[in-house]
């Protein structure tokens, strides 16, 4: 009976001791990304500021876009971006000079990103 | 000509039928409307199912079985025809050395299972079903709280109760540890242990683990009520941090690196599954990362489950061993899903500052991502706005490898 005490407590020790071992590293694997990424944001917050023109929009009156699409537009580059860029312009696709519009239709690009197969969907 | 007509029907099936095949025939209705109408992991239990009709049919050519005169009932075995060849040069050299041999197979004669059930008996299937498990998974709760690890722990604490159970029941240690892995609730790792341990229980073993992992959402919820408050119910969590895809990488190296070398036995298991968590996070290979997540995983699971399936013979499942086992299963479930709760209010007493809610504390059994899913649903039902999904899937994961990590412990003592 006792031999079988000390036999699950050998066992139990054995995980936790396992288990243990991986949460210290990852704590500290932790703690040493954390203080990489506060060192990013405080080189990204002592960066000059770019004197940036003003966020350019269609005139009023001809294709507006909305307040709430230039929202929508802002959060997805920020999310495929993932930067603290700045959104300069955001301008139809057809009134673009000199670009053909087939290659930055939207499909395209997702045709394109398949295609690379180097994201995980 | 009567003669010819009954000697045919002798030869028929009809004349192999037992009532233990008609009583687990009934078994095997039970399985398949827990899978199919109530939806409780039809992935598993419908190739189980069918797998143990097939067993309680009187088939030829699918698979080999006979009872032992040690009472084990061994199955998937296969015969090997062949002729030693004595060439020159195949005798020792030296002294100590051992003689060689070359032997010409003429035949190999077994049926369809006999042969794909060699996955099972030589420890292929679970280790690469393994490998679909780690490419299915995402890591970075874990790796977001690494203190939930402690909870995929704790919960295994339900394994070496059972143990205990399993020996003062009557089983030997290797019987006892087979069935003591149950409340991992990880059928890959349940079917690996049982297999080296104690290969005669694997039908029941696998139908107990597959079956109580399904019932999480039953078994789970009356333990994590008893054992806390309406306040610690409602405790949230400090957000997770966003975990980079170094860390997960760097990770799924540290993770099998230590576990290897505390437990080399789960070496199989575990760098399987850090291989396809890797693939996973690589983010390089998304075709191989695609092959392990469908075809392969899936492939394996109609063999897994078919291959333990035909070994539900009646004539070794209905025993009064089956039963014990059974309850010895539902025993390890609750035992590990309180040690996780337990352990979480433990640690809320050590740490007070940052508090976990204990109902992520029962997650740590390996029922990814069931067991995670019903602490967010009790959650929810405390508090309609704490979501504790992804917090509970980082013990869920850990359990995965805390079950892993007692799996090499059995295996390296036992045997």
């Amino acid at each position: 009976m006792l031999d079988a005490l000390s036999y699950q407590a050998v066992g139990l020790i054995v995980v936790f001791t396992a288990l243990g071992s991986i949460w210290g590293l990852l704590e500290l694997m932790g703690w040493i990304f954390r203080a990489a990424e506060r060192r990013a944001a405080a080189a990204r917050a002592a960066a000059p500021v770019l004197e940036q023109e003003p966020v350019l929009l269609l005139e009023p009156g001809t294709h507006a876009i909305s307040p709430q699409v230039v929202a929508v537009i802002t959060a997805a580059a920020h999310e495929c971006l993932q930067a603290g860029d700045r959104i300069v312009s955001i301008m139809p696709v057809h009134l673009q000079p000199n670009v053909d519009v087939n290659l930055l239709a939207w499909s395209g690009e997702g045709r394109r990103q398949i295609f690379a197969s180097h994201k995980l969907r | 000509m009567l003669q010819g007509l009954t000697d045919f029907l002798n030869l028929t099936g009809f004349a192999g039928i037992t009532w233990q095949m008609s009583v687990m025939w009934a078994v095997v209705v039970v399985l398949l409307y827990l899978a199919i109408v109530k939806g409780f992991e039809p992935l598993l239990l419908v190739p189980i199912a069918f797998g143990a009709l097939v067993a309680n049919l009187p088939t030829r050519g699918v698979i080999t079985s006979e009872m032992l005169p040690n009472g084990v009932y061994q199955t998937s075995t296969f015969k090997v025809e062949g002729e030693v060849l004595h060439h020159p040069g195949t005798e020792a050299t030296q002294p100590g050395q051992p003689e060689r041999i070359a032997v010409k197979v003429d035949r190999i004669e077994g049926g369809l299972y006999d042969f794909i059930g060699q996955g099972v008996k030589l420890e292929l299937f679970p280790p690469i079903i393994f490998l679909g498990v780690g490419a299915l998974t995402d890591f970075g709760p874990l790796i977001a709280a690494p203190r939930t690890f402690l909870l995929g722990a704790a919960a295994q604490l339900g394994l070496f109760v059972t143990f205990f159970g399993a020996l003062l029941m009557g089983f030997t240690s290797k019987e006892a540890a087979s069935i003591g892995i149950i409340g991992g609730a990880d059928g890959p790792t349940s079917i690996f242990v049982c297999n080296k341990l104690a290969p005669h229980l694997l039908g029941a073993v696998a139908v107990a683990a597959y079956s109580y992992m399904s019932l999480v959402p039953l078994i789970q919820p009356p333990i994590m009520r008893l054992l806390t408050s309406i306040e610690e119910r409602k405790i949230r969590m400090n957000s997770l941090r966003k975990v980079s895809r170094l860390e997960k990488l760097i990770f799924a190296v540290v993770v099998m690196v230590v576990c290897i070398l505390i437990v080399p036995d789960a070496a199989a298991l575990i760098a399987m599954l850090m291989l396809g968590n890797f693939l996973r996070e690589c983010g390089v290979v998304e075709r191989l990362l695609k092959t392990a997540q469908n075809e392969i995983i899936n492939i394996l699971t109609i063999f897994l489950g078919t291959s333990v399936g035909l070994t539900m013979s009646g004539q070794s499942f209905l025993a009064w061993g089956t039963i014990k086992i059974i309850i010895l299963g539902v025993v390890a479930f609750g035992f590990s899903t309180a040690a996780g709760v337990l352990f979480a209010k433990l640690m809320n007493k050590l740490s007070p500052k940052n508090p976990i809610n204990p109902l992520i504390g029962s997650a740590g059994v390996s029922a990814v991502p069931m067991a995670a899913r019903v602490s967010h649903l009790e959650g929810q039902r405390a508090d309609p706005s704490n979501y504790l999904l992804m917090h509970a899937m980082g013990p869920n994961v850990a359990g995965v490898i805390g079950t892993a990590v007692a799996a090499g412990y059995f295996i390296s003592t036992l045997k």
